[in-house]
């Protein structure tokens, strides 16, 4: 029997869990093929979820990590564009018998085989989103709620409580929601993901704590963070207001309600669809959404929700959102009668219900959590875990568990009498500051599990022992056993599962703690998906005061040398907590009480009391009562005075206008050219250039090249010729180091060269440490100093340079030199014209439902922000390093020649002839001997280094343009399909002939101190090259830990553009993937690791690799 | 055991059906009934109860309307004969009412306390019988030939002895407003339930998860047809809730004391076939005219002038 199938269908734990590679390790590749077209054929025809995902995932890893780099099959290929698009469009079965049929037509090559991983990929985590959506959509009490669709049919109807007033009531009354957060103590390896309690429902359990916060020197008290508020209003229409993200807006028709993306209240709106008010089914119906309030509430009437979250940021690991949509259900069903009771506590099936509701409404939004999130709404300490389908159960023969856990809220008998003031006394909670995105991490969780990889199945069985020593700790009192073990879940399980988990930021916080702290550290509580935000230490509780403020002074001096390289949205802060034992609680209000909070006043006040003639009588009776109460509470005159009037809109205008003074710095310092700036403006303005223009003509031929066409790293023999130009001192390297990785952090500004994204040797690496260590290797080797160049911008100069002066140049003892950039754009507001061309004219990879329709929401919202601000006109709301940008990495080699620092490397080093160009993610390229000896050997002024293209190589490519072999840059494509035309992707890695290019642009060494003749060169030699337009993503960071992300157009000049000049003669050499691929985003690391690169990279810097 | 008596609750006023409750008791609205005849509400439903083979019948009443009830009747009976002498249909009609006042008794409800209150107010009336308990604004068409809703009902209740509720399955947007349950088919009873559970109007989610039937239609639940035969023990369970209620300055509602029954594992269900017309909800008297007249024998007549009018439209 196929190995595969059995494993996948056995019942028998020892078979059911074997590794998949050593399943592979015996096989041959024609074994291992006949064994995946089975799979495939069994996969195509199971119904059962487990079976397919299964088999998917199977099927990706053997592609992938098998396939793709297998001696047996060629090594190029080219993918059929019909299956990419499916693949974009999600079509993944379609895609995957294209590629197949292609294999069985061509034969299978790496290529394709990279196309099959995708399409695997993709569907497998398809299939479990498909699940969870519809289990969370068959779930009991949630059904009916994807039936009524029409008013006439719903029979919701407003409390009468909340609706009546008494004779001497003004104001309606208020229902208030208070609903804690939670916090994970046992972590138990990202067990709270849906598969896992869907699949391993034994092995899913973690220990979940409801708490109370108040951020440690700034709030007085400690109290449930969340609190949502509800109140009828004598409009028809829904108000909502969020106080933390100080949005507020009336909602009149349902087309509204159910846009996630068009303002910051798609949560607020999410919870009023999945709490059954106005359900799911109504999402497109055309209703009136003032008859159906007048159905639930009373005709002309409506309702305003309010929800506060006390102002804890975003990234706390403390699930806030997924609680604060559960307040926000509970609220609304207890408004609608959906519960037994209207205020105090919930029973316990209500409060399933809303923990499956959470799910739903995360579901609505196009977000997610993990399924203990919710706990929140229960209360005290208590066990959640996985629970085996049973028949009735939607799940049941569809996986082995169900969607929705069992919680089991921990009783007397199983927690020590004082286990709430000795974990208040002793553990310290914090959010470091800095912002994640934990998706990645939790897809890779849910691979390694089915795969059973060896020691991350090991680490996942150290879990369960931990998980039950930490509950008898719990019930023991004691701490320093809790805390042991929490250090150890943190050291080996988590660490080995996912080593991402896991920054230099949280091991040089744990590493300072240890040394203050001494005897009194006694652990690291890792709290979430992962590290430096939301986490944990306790400590010694006799010196509890003291140790927070060494922890808070630790996290804020950590955070600010790290700043420049690892995406920090806010400030470290250190909570004050306790454990809540209400669980979801409300509370009823009325007469003169029903109030909204203070801050809600103070942010709608001003504005309404400016139209104040128009105010109804009950909105100026309840501001009345408001500052009455805001007297009684001792709230200062002048707090009042100063939010009616906006005083501190005036403090707000001063921040800006320092913005505004480093931004006319940055221009001076970096030789802005206003009269280019306003050409370029003019231009994009009239659509003279434009994500469209930057396209050739759509006649252009474009062909793949021909194997004449370039050398292959593999069959060249010039090492002599390579080895001598090194030990002759002839060799250099330029890193081009300006750019802040917008990939990377999702355009968080963070300085891609520092920052340290994988441990080699137990120490978290930076780019540029693998980089100058690399030239150290070849230095030592060839026993030469090899000058390293490192081209930064205005936003990576001084950090790279602080930086390198505290490493000491990471121990290189060549010379290290900088090359600031010299050239500087101005971003603007993007055209709404490129705009549509980027999201509707390219082919744009589609997302799962709900995020499709969120992300289609926010495009729109994009597009009226960028009329709004005027297309076309500098881009100002951000900080002022946000506002510009380089203009494109043609201008680097010409950077170096203005700013002197190719003059001062030539004195140095008169013999150097030539510099090897690469990029900051590019960590394989080092000075490789037989390249080098290939471009000498051939004397070209440039030599480009090509990879083999596989189907995550997004844009352009080596080709054959109207009978010229160039480099084809994927912005300049005239076709979609173009690309995939063309077997090799640019790895910008290029040798460059130092004498011949300076010739090029019409001058020679002897020149390189005159600025004039430099300057006439650059000007004269920019304009033989394209201008393209590019939209970036940039971050705007505001409240607490808040992000809104922003297209922006800026204009840039592409290096290898070089290769379309006819007098430059360029050379190309076809090297491996694991020297040319780039990496550019985080959820690439862990295939990076599993096919090898990882290694690769630490054997060039002489880096032993466990 | 048979069941000979019927209890009919007629005290609530009909608000719903301002203005013409306010002069006229709603049980007795003029309805022209299966037979061609024009009766008053109440007349068709102590029908349906003597179809069933009950014997004696019993309305409770507010305070006053017994004697309304009685001398309205006895009017009609001699006008009927008076004015329509010798002609048959008067003759037969009055023959009906006869019989209705010979068995007729009432039971005075002095305040409003909630429905299980009204029912309470028969107990003198049952003498230790079960009965069979209507309600005095809900008329019934059934789905089986020659066998009214009541007799369906009262051949379950007679073969199994036991308290019957009638039900029928229901879509779930009119489930608040009626008593609605759940339970165990009895393998040997076509459509027959061990009820384990009835609620009282619940809100959709509580249904639900508590309600949900795995052979009903997705979406529909089973709520009371408003039509019951119960044991005489439900006067002691209603009378032990009456206390607590009155405490805690509630009405007493008939569905509690049913919720104690099924606890006890002594109640039954039955899936009616056939429907039911509330005379008090919007268009309820109007529907219920409609039904009877397509059900009844001038069926063709009826279709006829409803076709002509949608035409006409």
């Amino acid at each position: 029997m196929n190995p595969f199938i059995q494993t996948i269908k056995s019942s028998d734990p020892e078979i059911r869990n074997r590794p998949f590679h050593h399943l592979c390790k015996s096989m041959d590749t024609q074994t291992l093929l006949e064994n995946l077209e089975t799979l495939d054929q069994f996969r195509s025809e199971t119904d059962n979820l487990y079976e397919g995902v299964r088999a998917s995932l199977f099927l990706y890893e053997a592609y992938r990590f098998i396939l793709e780099s297998s001696k047996d099959i060629s090594n190029v290929g080219r993918l059929p564009y019909e299956g990419y698009t499916n693949i974009l469009e999600r079509h993944f079965e379609q895609a995957i018998s294209i590629f197949q049929n292609q294999a069985k037509k061509e034969g299978l090559n790496a290529t394709l085989a990279s196309g099959l991983a995708e399409g695997y990929h993709h569907l497998t985590f398809q299939l479990l989103a498909d699940q969870v959506r519809k289990s969370v959509r068959q779930s009991q009490g949630n059904r009916w709620m994807f039936r009524i669709g029409h008013v006439d049919e719903l029979p919701i109807k407003i409390h009468p409580r909340v609706l009546n007033r008494g004779l001497d009531e003004t104001l309606y009354p208020i229902l208030e929601e208070q609903t804690s957060v939670r916090m994970d103590l046992s972590h138990s390896g990202w067990s709270d993901i849906f598969f896992l309690g869907m699949d391993y429902p034994e092995g899913a359990r973690v220990i979940n704590v409801s708490v109370n916060l108040g951020v440690y020197g700034r709030d007085n008290e400690v109290k449930p963070p969340i609190a949502s508020y509800f109140r009828v209003i004598e409009e028809p229409l829904i108000r909502l207001t969020s106080i933390d993200l100080k949005a507020s807006k009336d909602i009149r028709d349902l087309e509204d309600l159910f846009n996630f993306g068009n303002d910051y209240l798609g949560l607020l709106k999410a919870g009023i669809i999945a709490s059954g008010i106005i359900p799911p089914a109504f999402e497109g119906t055309k209703q009136s959404l003032q008859d159906i309030l007048g159905k639930i509430v009373g005709q002309g009437m409506g309702f305003e929700l309010t929800t506060k979250v006390n102002d804890i940021p975003k990234g706390s690991r403390l699930a806030v959102s997924t609680n604060l949509l559960g307040s926000i259900i509970s609220l609304l069903m207890r408004v609608s009668k959906q519960t037994t009771f209207l205020s105090g506590p919930l029973l316990e099936p209500e409060r399933r219900l809303v923990a499956s509701r959470a799910i739903l409404g995360e579901w609505l939004g196009g977000s997610g959590g993990g399924w203990q999130d919710s706990g929140g709404v229960w209360p005290g300490i208590k066990i959640i875990q996985g629970a085996l389908a049973e028949k009735g159960d939607p799940e049941f023969e569809i996986s082995r568990g169900c969607l929705l856990p069992r919680h089991k809220v921990l009783k007397a008998e199983d927690i020590h009498p004082e286990i709430d003031q000795r974990l208040a006394e002793s553990l310290i909670i914090m959010h470091g500051g800095m912002a994640q995105n934990v998706g990645p991490i939790l897809e890779m969780v849910t691979e390694k599990y089915l795969l059973r990889a060896e020691k991350e199945w090991k680490a996942r069985g150290e879990t369960r022992e931990i998980f039950d020593n930490i509950l008898d700790a719990l019930r023991e009192g004691d701490i320093k056993k809790l805390a042991a073990n929490t250090q150890k879940n943190w050291d080996s399980p988590i660490k080995t599962i996912i080593p991402w988990a896991s920054t230099h930021f949280t091991e040089i916080i744990i590493e300072k703690a240890k040394q203050q702290l001494g005897d009194d550290y006694w652990g690291f509580l890792m709290m979430g998906g992962m590290s430096g935000g939301g986490m944990g230490i306790f400590v010694d509780p006799k010196n509890y005061a003291k140790h927070r403020d060494t922890i808070l002074n630790i996290l804020k001096e950590t955070k600010a040398e790290l700043s420049s390289a690892l995406p920090f949205a806010m400030e470290p802060v250190v909570y004050n907590f306790e454990i809540n034992h209400k669980g979801s609680f409300a509370y009823f209000k009325k007469g003169e009480e029903a109030l909204m909070p203070a801050d809600y006043y103070q942010m709608l006040m001003p504005a309404e009391v400016h139209q104040a003639d128009r105010l109804p009588d009950i909105r100026k009776t309840e501001f009345n009562f408001y500052t009455n109460q805001a007297s009684k509470d001792g709230m200062l005159l002048e707090t009042m005075v100063s939010h009616l009037f906006k005083v501190s809109q005036a403090d707000l205008g001063s921040a800006k206008s320092l913005e505004d003074e480093i931004s006319a710095r940055i221009k001076k310092e970096n030789g802005f050219d206003f009269i280019q700036h306003e050409q370029l403006r003019k231009d994009l303005v009239k659509g003279r250039i434009g994500l469209a223009r930057n396209r050739l003509p759509a006649e252009t031929q474009i062909e793949d090249v021909s194997n004449s066409d370039l050398s292959f790293l593999e069959k060249i023999d010039k090492k002599t010729l390579g080895e001598a130009a090194i030990k002759a001192g002839k060799v250099g390297v330029l890193t081009l180091a300006g750019g802040v990785g917008s990939r990377w952090t999702k355009g968080a500004g963070v300085i891609k060269a520092l920052n340290q994204f994988a441990e080699f040797e137990h120490t978290h690496r930076s780019f540029l440490e693998i980089h100058l260590n690399k030239t150290k290797q070849s230095s030592e080797l060839f026993n030469v100093a090899i000058p390293h160049i490192i081209a930064t911008s205005h936003l990576t100069q001084s950090a790279i340079k602080k930086e390198l002066l505290l490493q000491d140049n990471f121990n290189y003892s060549g010379k290290v030199y900088l090359s600031q950039g010299r050239s500087i754009g101005q971003r603007y507001i993007p055209m709404e014209r490129d705009l549509r061309f980027l999201w509707e004219e390219t082919i744009q990879e589609t997302l799962d439902e709900n995020k499709q329709k969120v992300q289609d929401a926010v495009r729109n919202s994009l597009i009226a922000w960028a009329q709004s601000k005027g297309e076309g006109t500098d881009y100002v709301d951000n900080l002022a390093a946000q506002r510009f940008s380089p203009l494109g990495h043609w201008y680097e080699f010409s950077n170096m020649l203005r700013n002197g620092t190719l003059a001062d490397v030539l004195e140095v080093h008169p013999s150097l002839e030539t510099l090897m160009l690469h990029n900051v993610d590019t960590l394989g390229a080092n000075i490789n001997t037989e390249a080098l000896g290939d471009h000498l050997d051939r004397n070209k002024v440039l030599t480009f280094e090509v990879i083999p293209r596989r189907i995550e190589d997004k844009g352009g490519g080596l080709a054959n343009i109207n009978g010229q072999v160039r480099i084809l840059e994927g912005l300049a494509q005239p076709h979609e399909e173009d690309e995939l035309k063309l077997s090799y992707y640019n790895s910008m890695t290029t040798w460059i002939q130092i004498d011949p290019l300076l010739k090029i642009f019409g001058i020679n060494r002897n020149d390189l101190r005159s600025e004039k003749k430099i300057d006439e060169a650059v000007r004269k030699m920019a304009q033989r090259m394209p201008t393209y337009v590019t939209i970036k993503d940039v971050k705007y960071r505001w409240g607490h830990g808040q992000e809104d992300i922003y297209p922006v157009a800026q204009v840039e000049k592409l290096w290898s553009d070089m290769t379309a000049l006819t007098d430059v003669d360029c050379g190309f050499i076809a090297v491996p993937r694991k020297r040319g691929q780039q990496l550019k985003s985080p959820d690439q690391l862990d295939a990076w690791v599993n096919d090898g690169s990882k290694k690769y990279i630490a054997e060039l810097c002489g880096w032993k690799e466990e | 055991m048979k069941i000979k008596k019927a209890v009919i609750t007629a005290a609530a006023r009909g608000e719903r059906l301002y203005p013409v409750a306010d002069t006229v008791q709603k049980a007795m609205l003029p309805v022209v009934d299966r037979d061609g005849l024009t009766k008053p509400a109440i007349q068709i439903i102590a029908e349906e109860a003597f179809s069933a083979g009950v014997e004696e019948i019993c309305i409770v009443c507010a305070p006053g309307d017994e004697e309304r009830y009685r001398q309205t009747f006895e009017n009609l009976h001699s006008n009927l004969l008076k004015a329509y002498l010798n002609v048959n249909w008067a003759k037969k009609e009055a023959q009906q009412i006869e019989t209705l006042l010979d068995r007729l008794s009432f039971a005075v409800q002095e305040e409003t306390l909630g429905y299980g209150h009204a029912v309470l107010q028969a107990k003198d009336f049952t003498k230790g019988e079960p009965f069979l308990l209507l309600l005095g604004d809900h008329l019934y068409v059934s789905d089986v030939k020659d066998k009214s809703c009541a007799k369906q009902l009262v051949e379950i209740a007679e073969q199994q002895e036991k308290s019957v509720t009638a039900v029928n399955p229901t879509p779930e947007y009119l489930i608040h407003k009626y008593g609605t349950l759940t339970g165990s088919l009895l393998s040997d009873g076509n459509g027959i339930y061990q009820v384990k559970k009835i609620i009282e109007k619940p809100s959709l989610s509580q249904a639900e998860l508590e309600l949900h039937l795995p052979h009903i239609r997705m979406g529909y639940y089973l709520c009371v047809f408003g039509m019951h035969v119960l044991q005489p023990q439900i006067f002691d369970i209603l009378e032990a809730q009456f206390k607590t209620a009155q405490d805690n300055a509630e009405e007493l509602q008939l569905t509690p004391a049913l919720e104690t029954l099924a606890a006890k594992e002594d109640y039954l269900a039955f899936e009616m076939q056939g429907r039911r017309y509330d005379l008090s909800a919007t268009h309820g008297l109007l529907q219920a005219q409609l039904a009877l007249g397509i059900a009844g024998k001038e069926r063709e007549e009826i279709l006829t002038t409803v076709l002509r009018l949608l035409a006409e439209k």
